[in-house]
């Protein structure tokens, strides 16, 4: 039963672990980039579909955790210090916002928020000494043990991390933390009655968000080799929101699902060129119409009503069985 | 346990408890004690402030003025979500069971408080958390079997908001059991239920001050439940507590009679 749950997921990761030995440099990017910017929607998730708290700024978080990576990595820092660093420092922002998200909600939390992308912007703008401004910042790749010069090197670490900061996001929601953020997403005075901590677990949810942020923008610093304000916008934030919203949120996989989507549809589309943008609003209206749920949330309505159906057959069966 | 010993030890003890929301004064010096092992039921017309009294003592209302004993710790220098874990856990009016989280997610939340593992090791998914949360799932599952919801497949697995309303109920108090919770307080606990599951509730209630030692501090309105279950009653009538005693003696009270129970009662 177990073995049959985790086949599909073997050869899932199979078929990643082929891909660099295609050789196909574009196939490699694009996936890379996928699996980067799952990373930030996982953690988005976490804060959005667990917590129920709104955040428009991701790509900010991801713009501090890219140009702290890259600068201490330019500074001489080893890469892989420097990207945790990198995280931690996305998170002390996090923390920023998610102290005065204890006392707004709802569409003042969403202003507060997007705010706080319009400022990280301005800052990665006018902050020349550090930033470059908009001439932007020459990103380094690891070079420890191995150069990961190559994209098809970098893929590996890139994958594999975006799999462990997967993983540690599952142990966190099915964890009791993970139970007291839906717990306070949905009542937040029963809540405190259960000895939650609210101020506590809000906090910690914009921390983790964040902190998957920060490390999501030092791979993608790594893996675009340079960083400019333009990769860092509202715009990229609320990107970040329809991922998690597409995939289904309170799913986690499905921050997966949207980041993939929104990284290999826009590319399938590229040679419908002047229909690019169009073609691709239609196609999520569509899927808010048709899975308002998100695709994970349309998958496991599948599965719920197929075991239904299974489990009505099977009364029926006994039924006719019974003389 | 101690059920035996009667010691008119004070367990929660409410001093001059007033508060007012805007004009609106909704309790005004309430005082009494509780005594451990007592079933006490607080009763009262509607809007008397009989729910504003168990959210003052479980620190989800701010007082205006009065003290809160809890075996003499004073209740009001701490925050709501520390109560728990002083020993007092309570269910909600509107039983308040988390959408999304299946029957024994539910439960098991009201251990959140309780455990060893730190954020973490529950990240990481370390052995402590690990054993954390085998030993919640366990006691969850117990839970289930105390408030007899055990003999029903997958209940434990279906979503909690999915369950019959007299289910939900039990699954309230089984979260709020789960805690081992010294004073147990429960809000309008029959409400909403028919007669049979009130009577197995008056049961299941008198069981677990009589096997557990739990004292139980209740809300109701279902005049024969409380009469037939309680040990001392309190009545609050506009705020103001009119009146307190057994339930012989607050069933002969005519000032009671006058605001609460009507002239029926006594014919």
């Amino acid at each position: 039963m177990r073995l049959k749950k985790l086949l599909p997921l073997l050869f899932l990761l199979f078929l990643l672990l082929l891909i660099p030995f295609t050789g196909n440099r574009y196939l490699i990017y694009v996936i890379s980039l996928a699996a980067v910017l799952s990373i930030g929607a996982v953690g988005l998730d976490i804060l959005m579909g667990y917590a129920g708290q709104i955040c428009f700024g991701q790509a900010g978080f991801l713009a501090v955790g890219a140009y702290v990576t890259a600068y201490l990595v330019k500074q001489g820092l080893s890469f892989w210090l420097s990207l945790p660093l990198g995280g931690v420092c996305a998170a002390v922002a996090g923390l920023m916002i998610g102290l005065p998200a204890l006392r707004i909600r709802g569409h003042y939390l969403a202003l507060a928020t997007m705010s706080f992308a319009y400022i990280i912007h301005l800052v990665l703008v006018h902050w020349e000494s550090v930033t470059g401004g908009p001439r932007g910042l020459v990103a380094g790749r690891p070079t420890w043990p191995i150069s990961f010069a190559e994209d098809q090197y970098l893929y590996f670490p890139i994958i594999l991390i975006a799999i462990c900061m997967v993983l540690i996001a599952r142990n966190i929601v099915k964890s009791r933390y993970g139970r007291a953020f839906v717990a306070l997403q949905k009542d937040e005075i029963v809540s405190k009655a259960m000895g939650i901590n609210i101020t506590r677990c809000k906090t910690l949810a914009f921390l983790i968000s964040s902190f998957y942020a920060g490390i999501a923008g030092g791979l993608y610093g790594a893996l675009l080799g340079f960083l400019d304000p333009l990769s860092f916008t509202i715009m990229d934030s609320a990107n970040f929101v329809m991922m998690v919203i597409l995939g289904g949120r309170g799913t986690l996989y499905g921050g997966i699902i949207g980041a993939t989507f929104f990284t290999i549809l826009p590319e399938l589309l590229r040679d419908a060129q002047k229909w690019q943008e169009l073609s691709f609003g239609l196609i999520f209206i569509c899927f808010l119409i048709f899975m308002p749920n998100g695709v994970m949330g349309f998958v496991r309505k599948l599965q719920v009503s197929r075991r239904e159906n299974v489990s009505n057959e099977k009364e029926q069966d006994n039924g006719k069985r019974k003389p | 346990m101690n059920h035996e010993i009667t010691s008119t030890q004070k367990l929660l003890e409410i001093c001059d408890l007033s508060i007012s929301f805007g004009g609106l004064t909704a309790l005004t010096n309430v005082s009494s004690n509780l005594e451990e092992g007592q079933i006490f039921s607080l009763i009262g017309p509607n809007g008397a402030g009989k729910t504003t009294a168990l959210n003052v003592i479980t620190r989800l209302y701010e007082p205006d003025a009065g003290k809160v004993i809890f075996r003499g710790n004073n209740l009001l220098g701490i925050r709501a979500d520390q109560i728990i874990g002083t020993g007092i856990s309570r269910t909600f009016q509107n039983v308040g069971l988390f959408p999304g989280l299946t029957t024994l997610e539910n439960i098991m939340s009201g251990l959140h408080a309780f455990g060893k593992a730190g954020f973490f090791s529950c990240a990481l998914n370390l052995k402590r958390a690990k054993a954390d949360e085998a030993w919640r799932a366990a006691k969850a599952k117990g839970m289930l079997k105390l408030v007899n919801l055990d003999n029903q497949t997958g209940i434990g697995e279906a979503m909690a908001t999915d369950l019959p309303y007299g289910q939900q109920k039990l699954v309230g108090l089984a979260r709020a059991l789960i805690s081992d919770p010294v004073l147990l307080i429960l809000d309008e606990p029959a409400s909403g239920l028919s007669p049979i599951e009130v009577n197995r509730l008056a049961d299941l209630i008198r069981n677990l001050r009589d096997e557990r030692g739990i004292t139980i501090l209740l809300v109701e309105h279902d005049m024969n439940f409380v009469m037939g279950i309680s040990d001392h009653i309190a009545v609050l009538n506009f705020g103001q507590k009119i009146a307190e005693g057994t339930p012989e003696e607050i069933r002969k009270n005519p000032q009671v009679i006058d605001a609460y129970l009507g002239e029926e009662e006594v014919e």
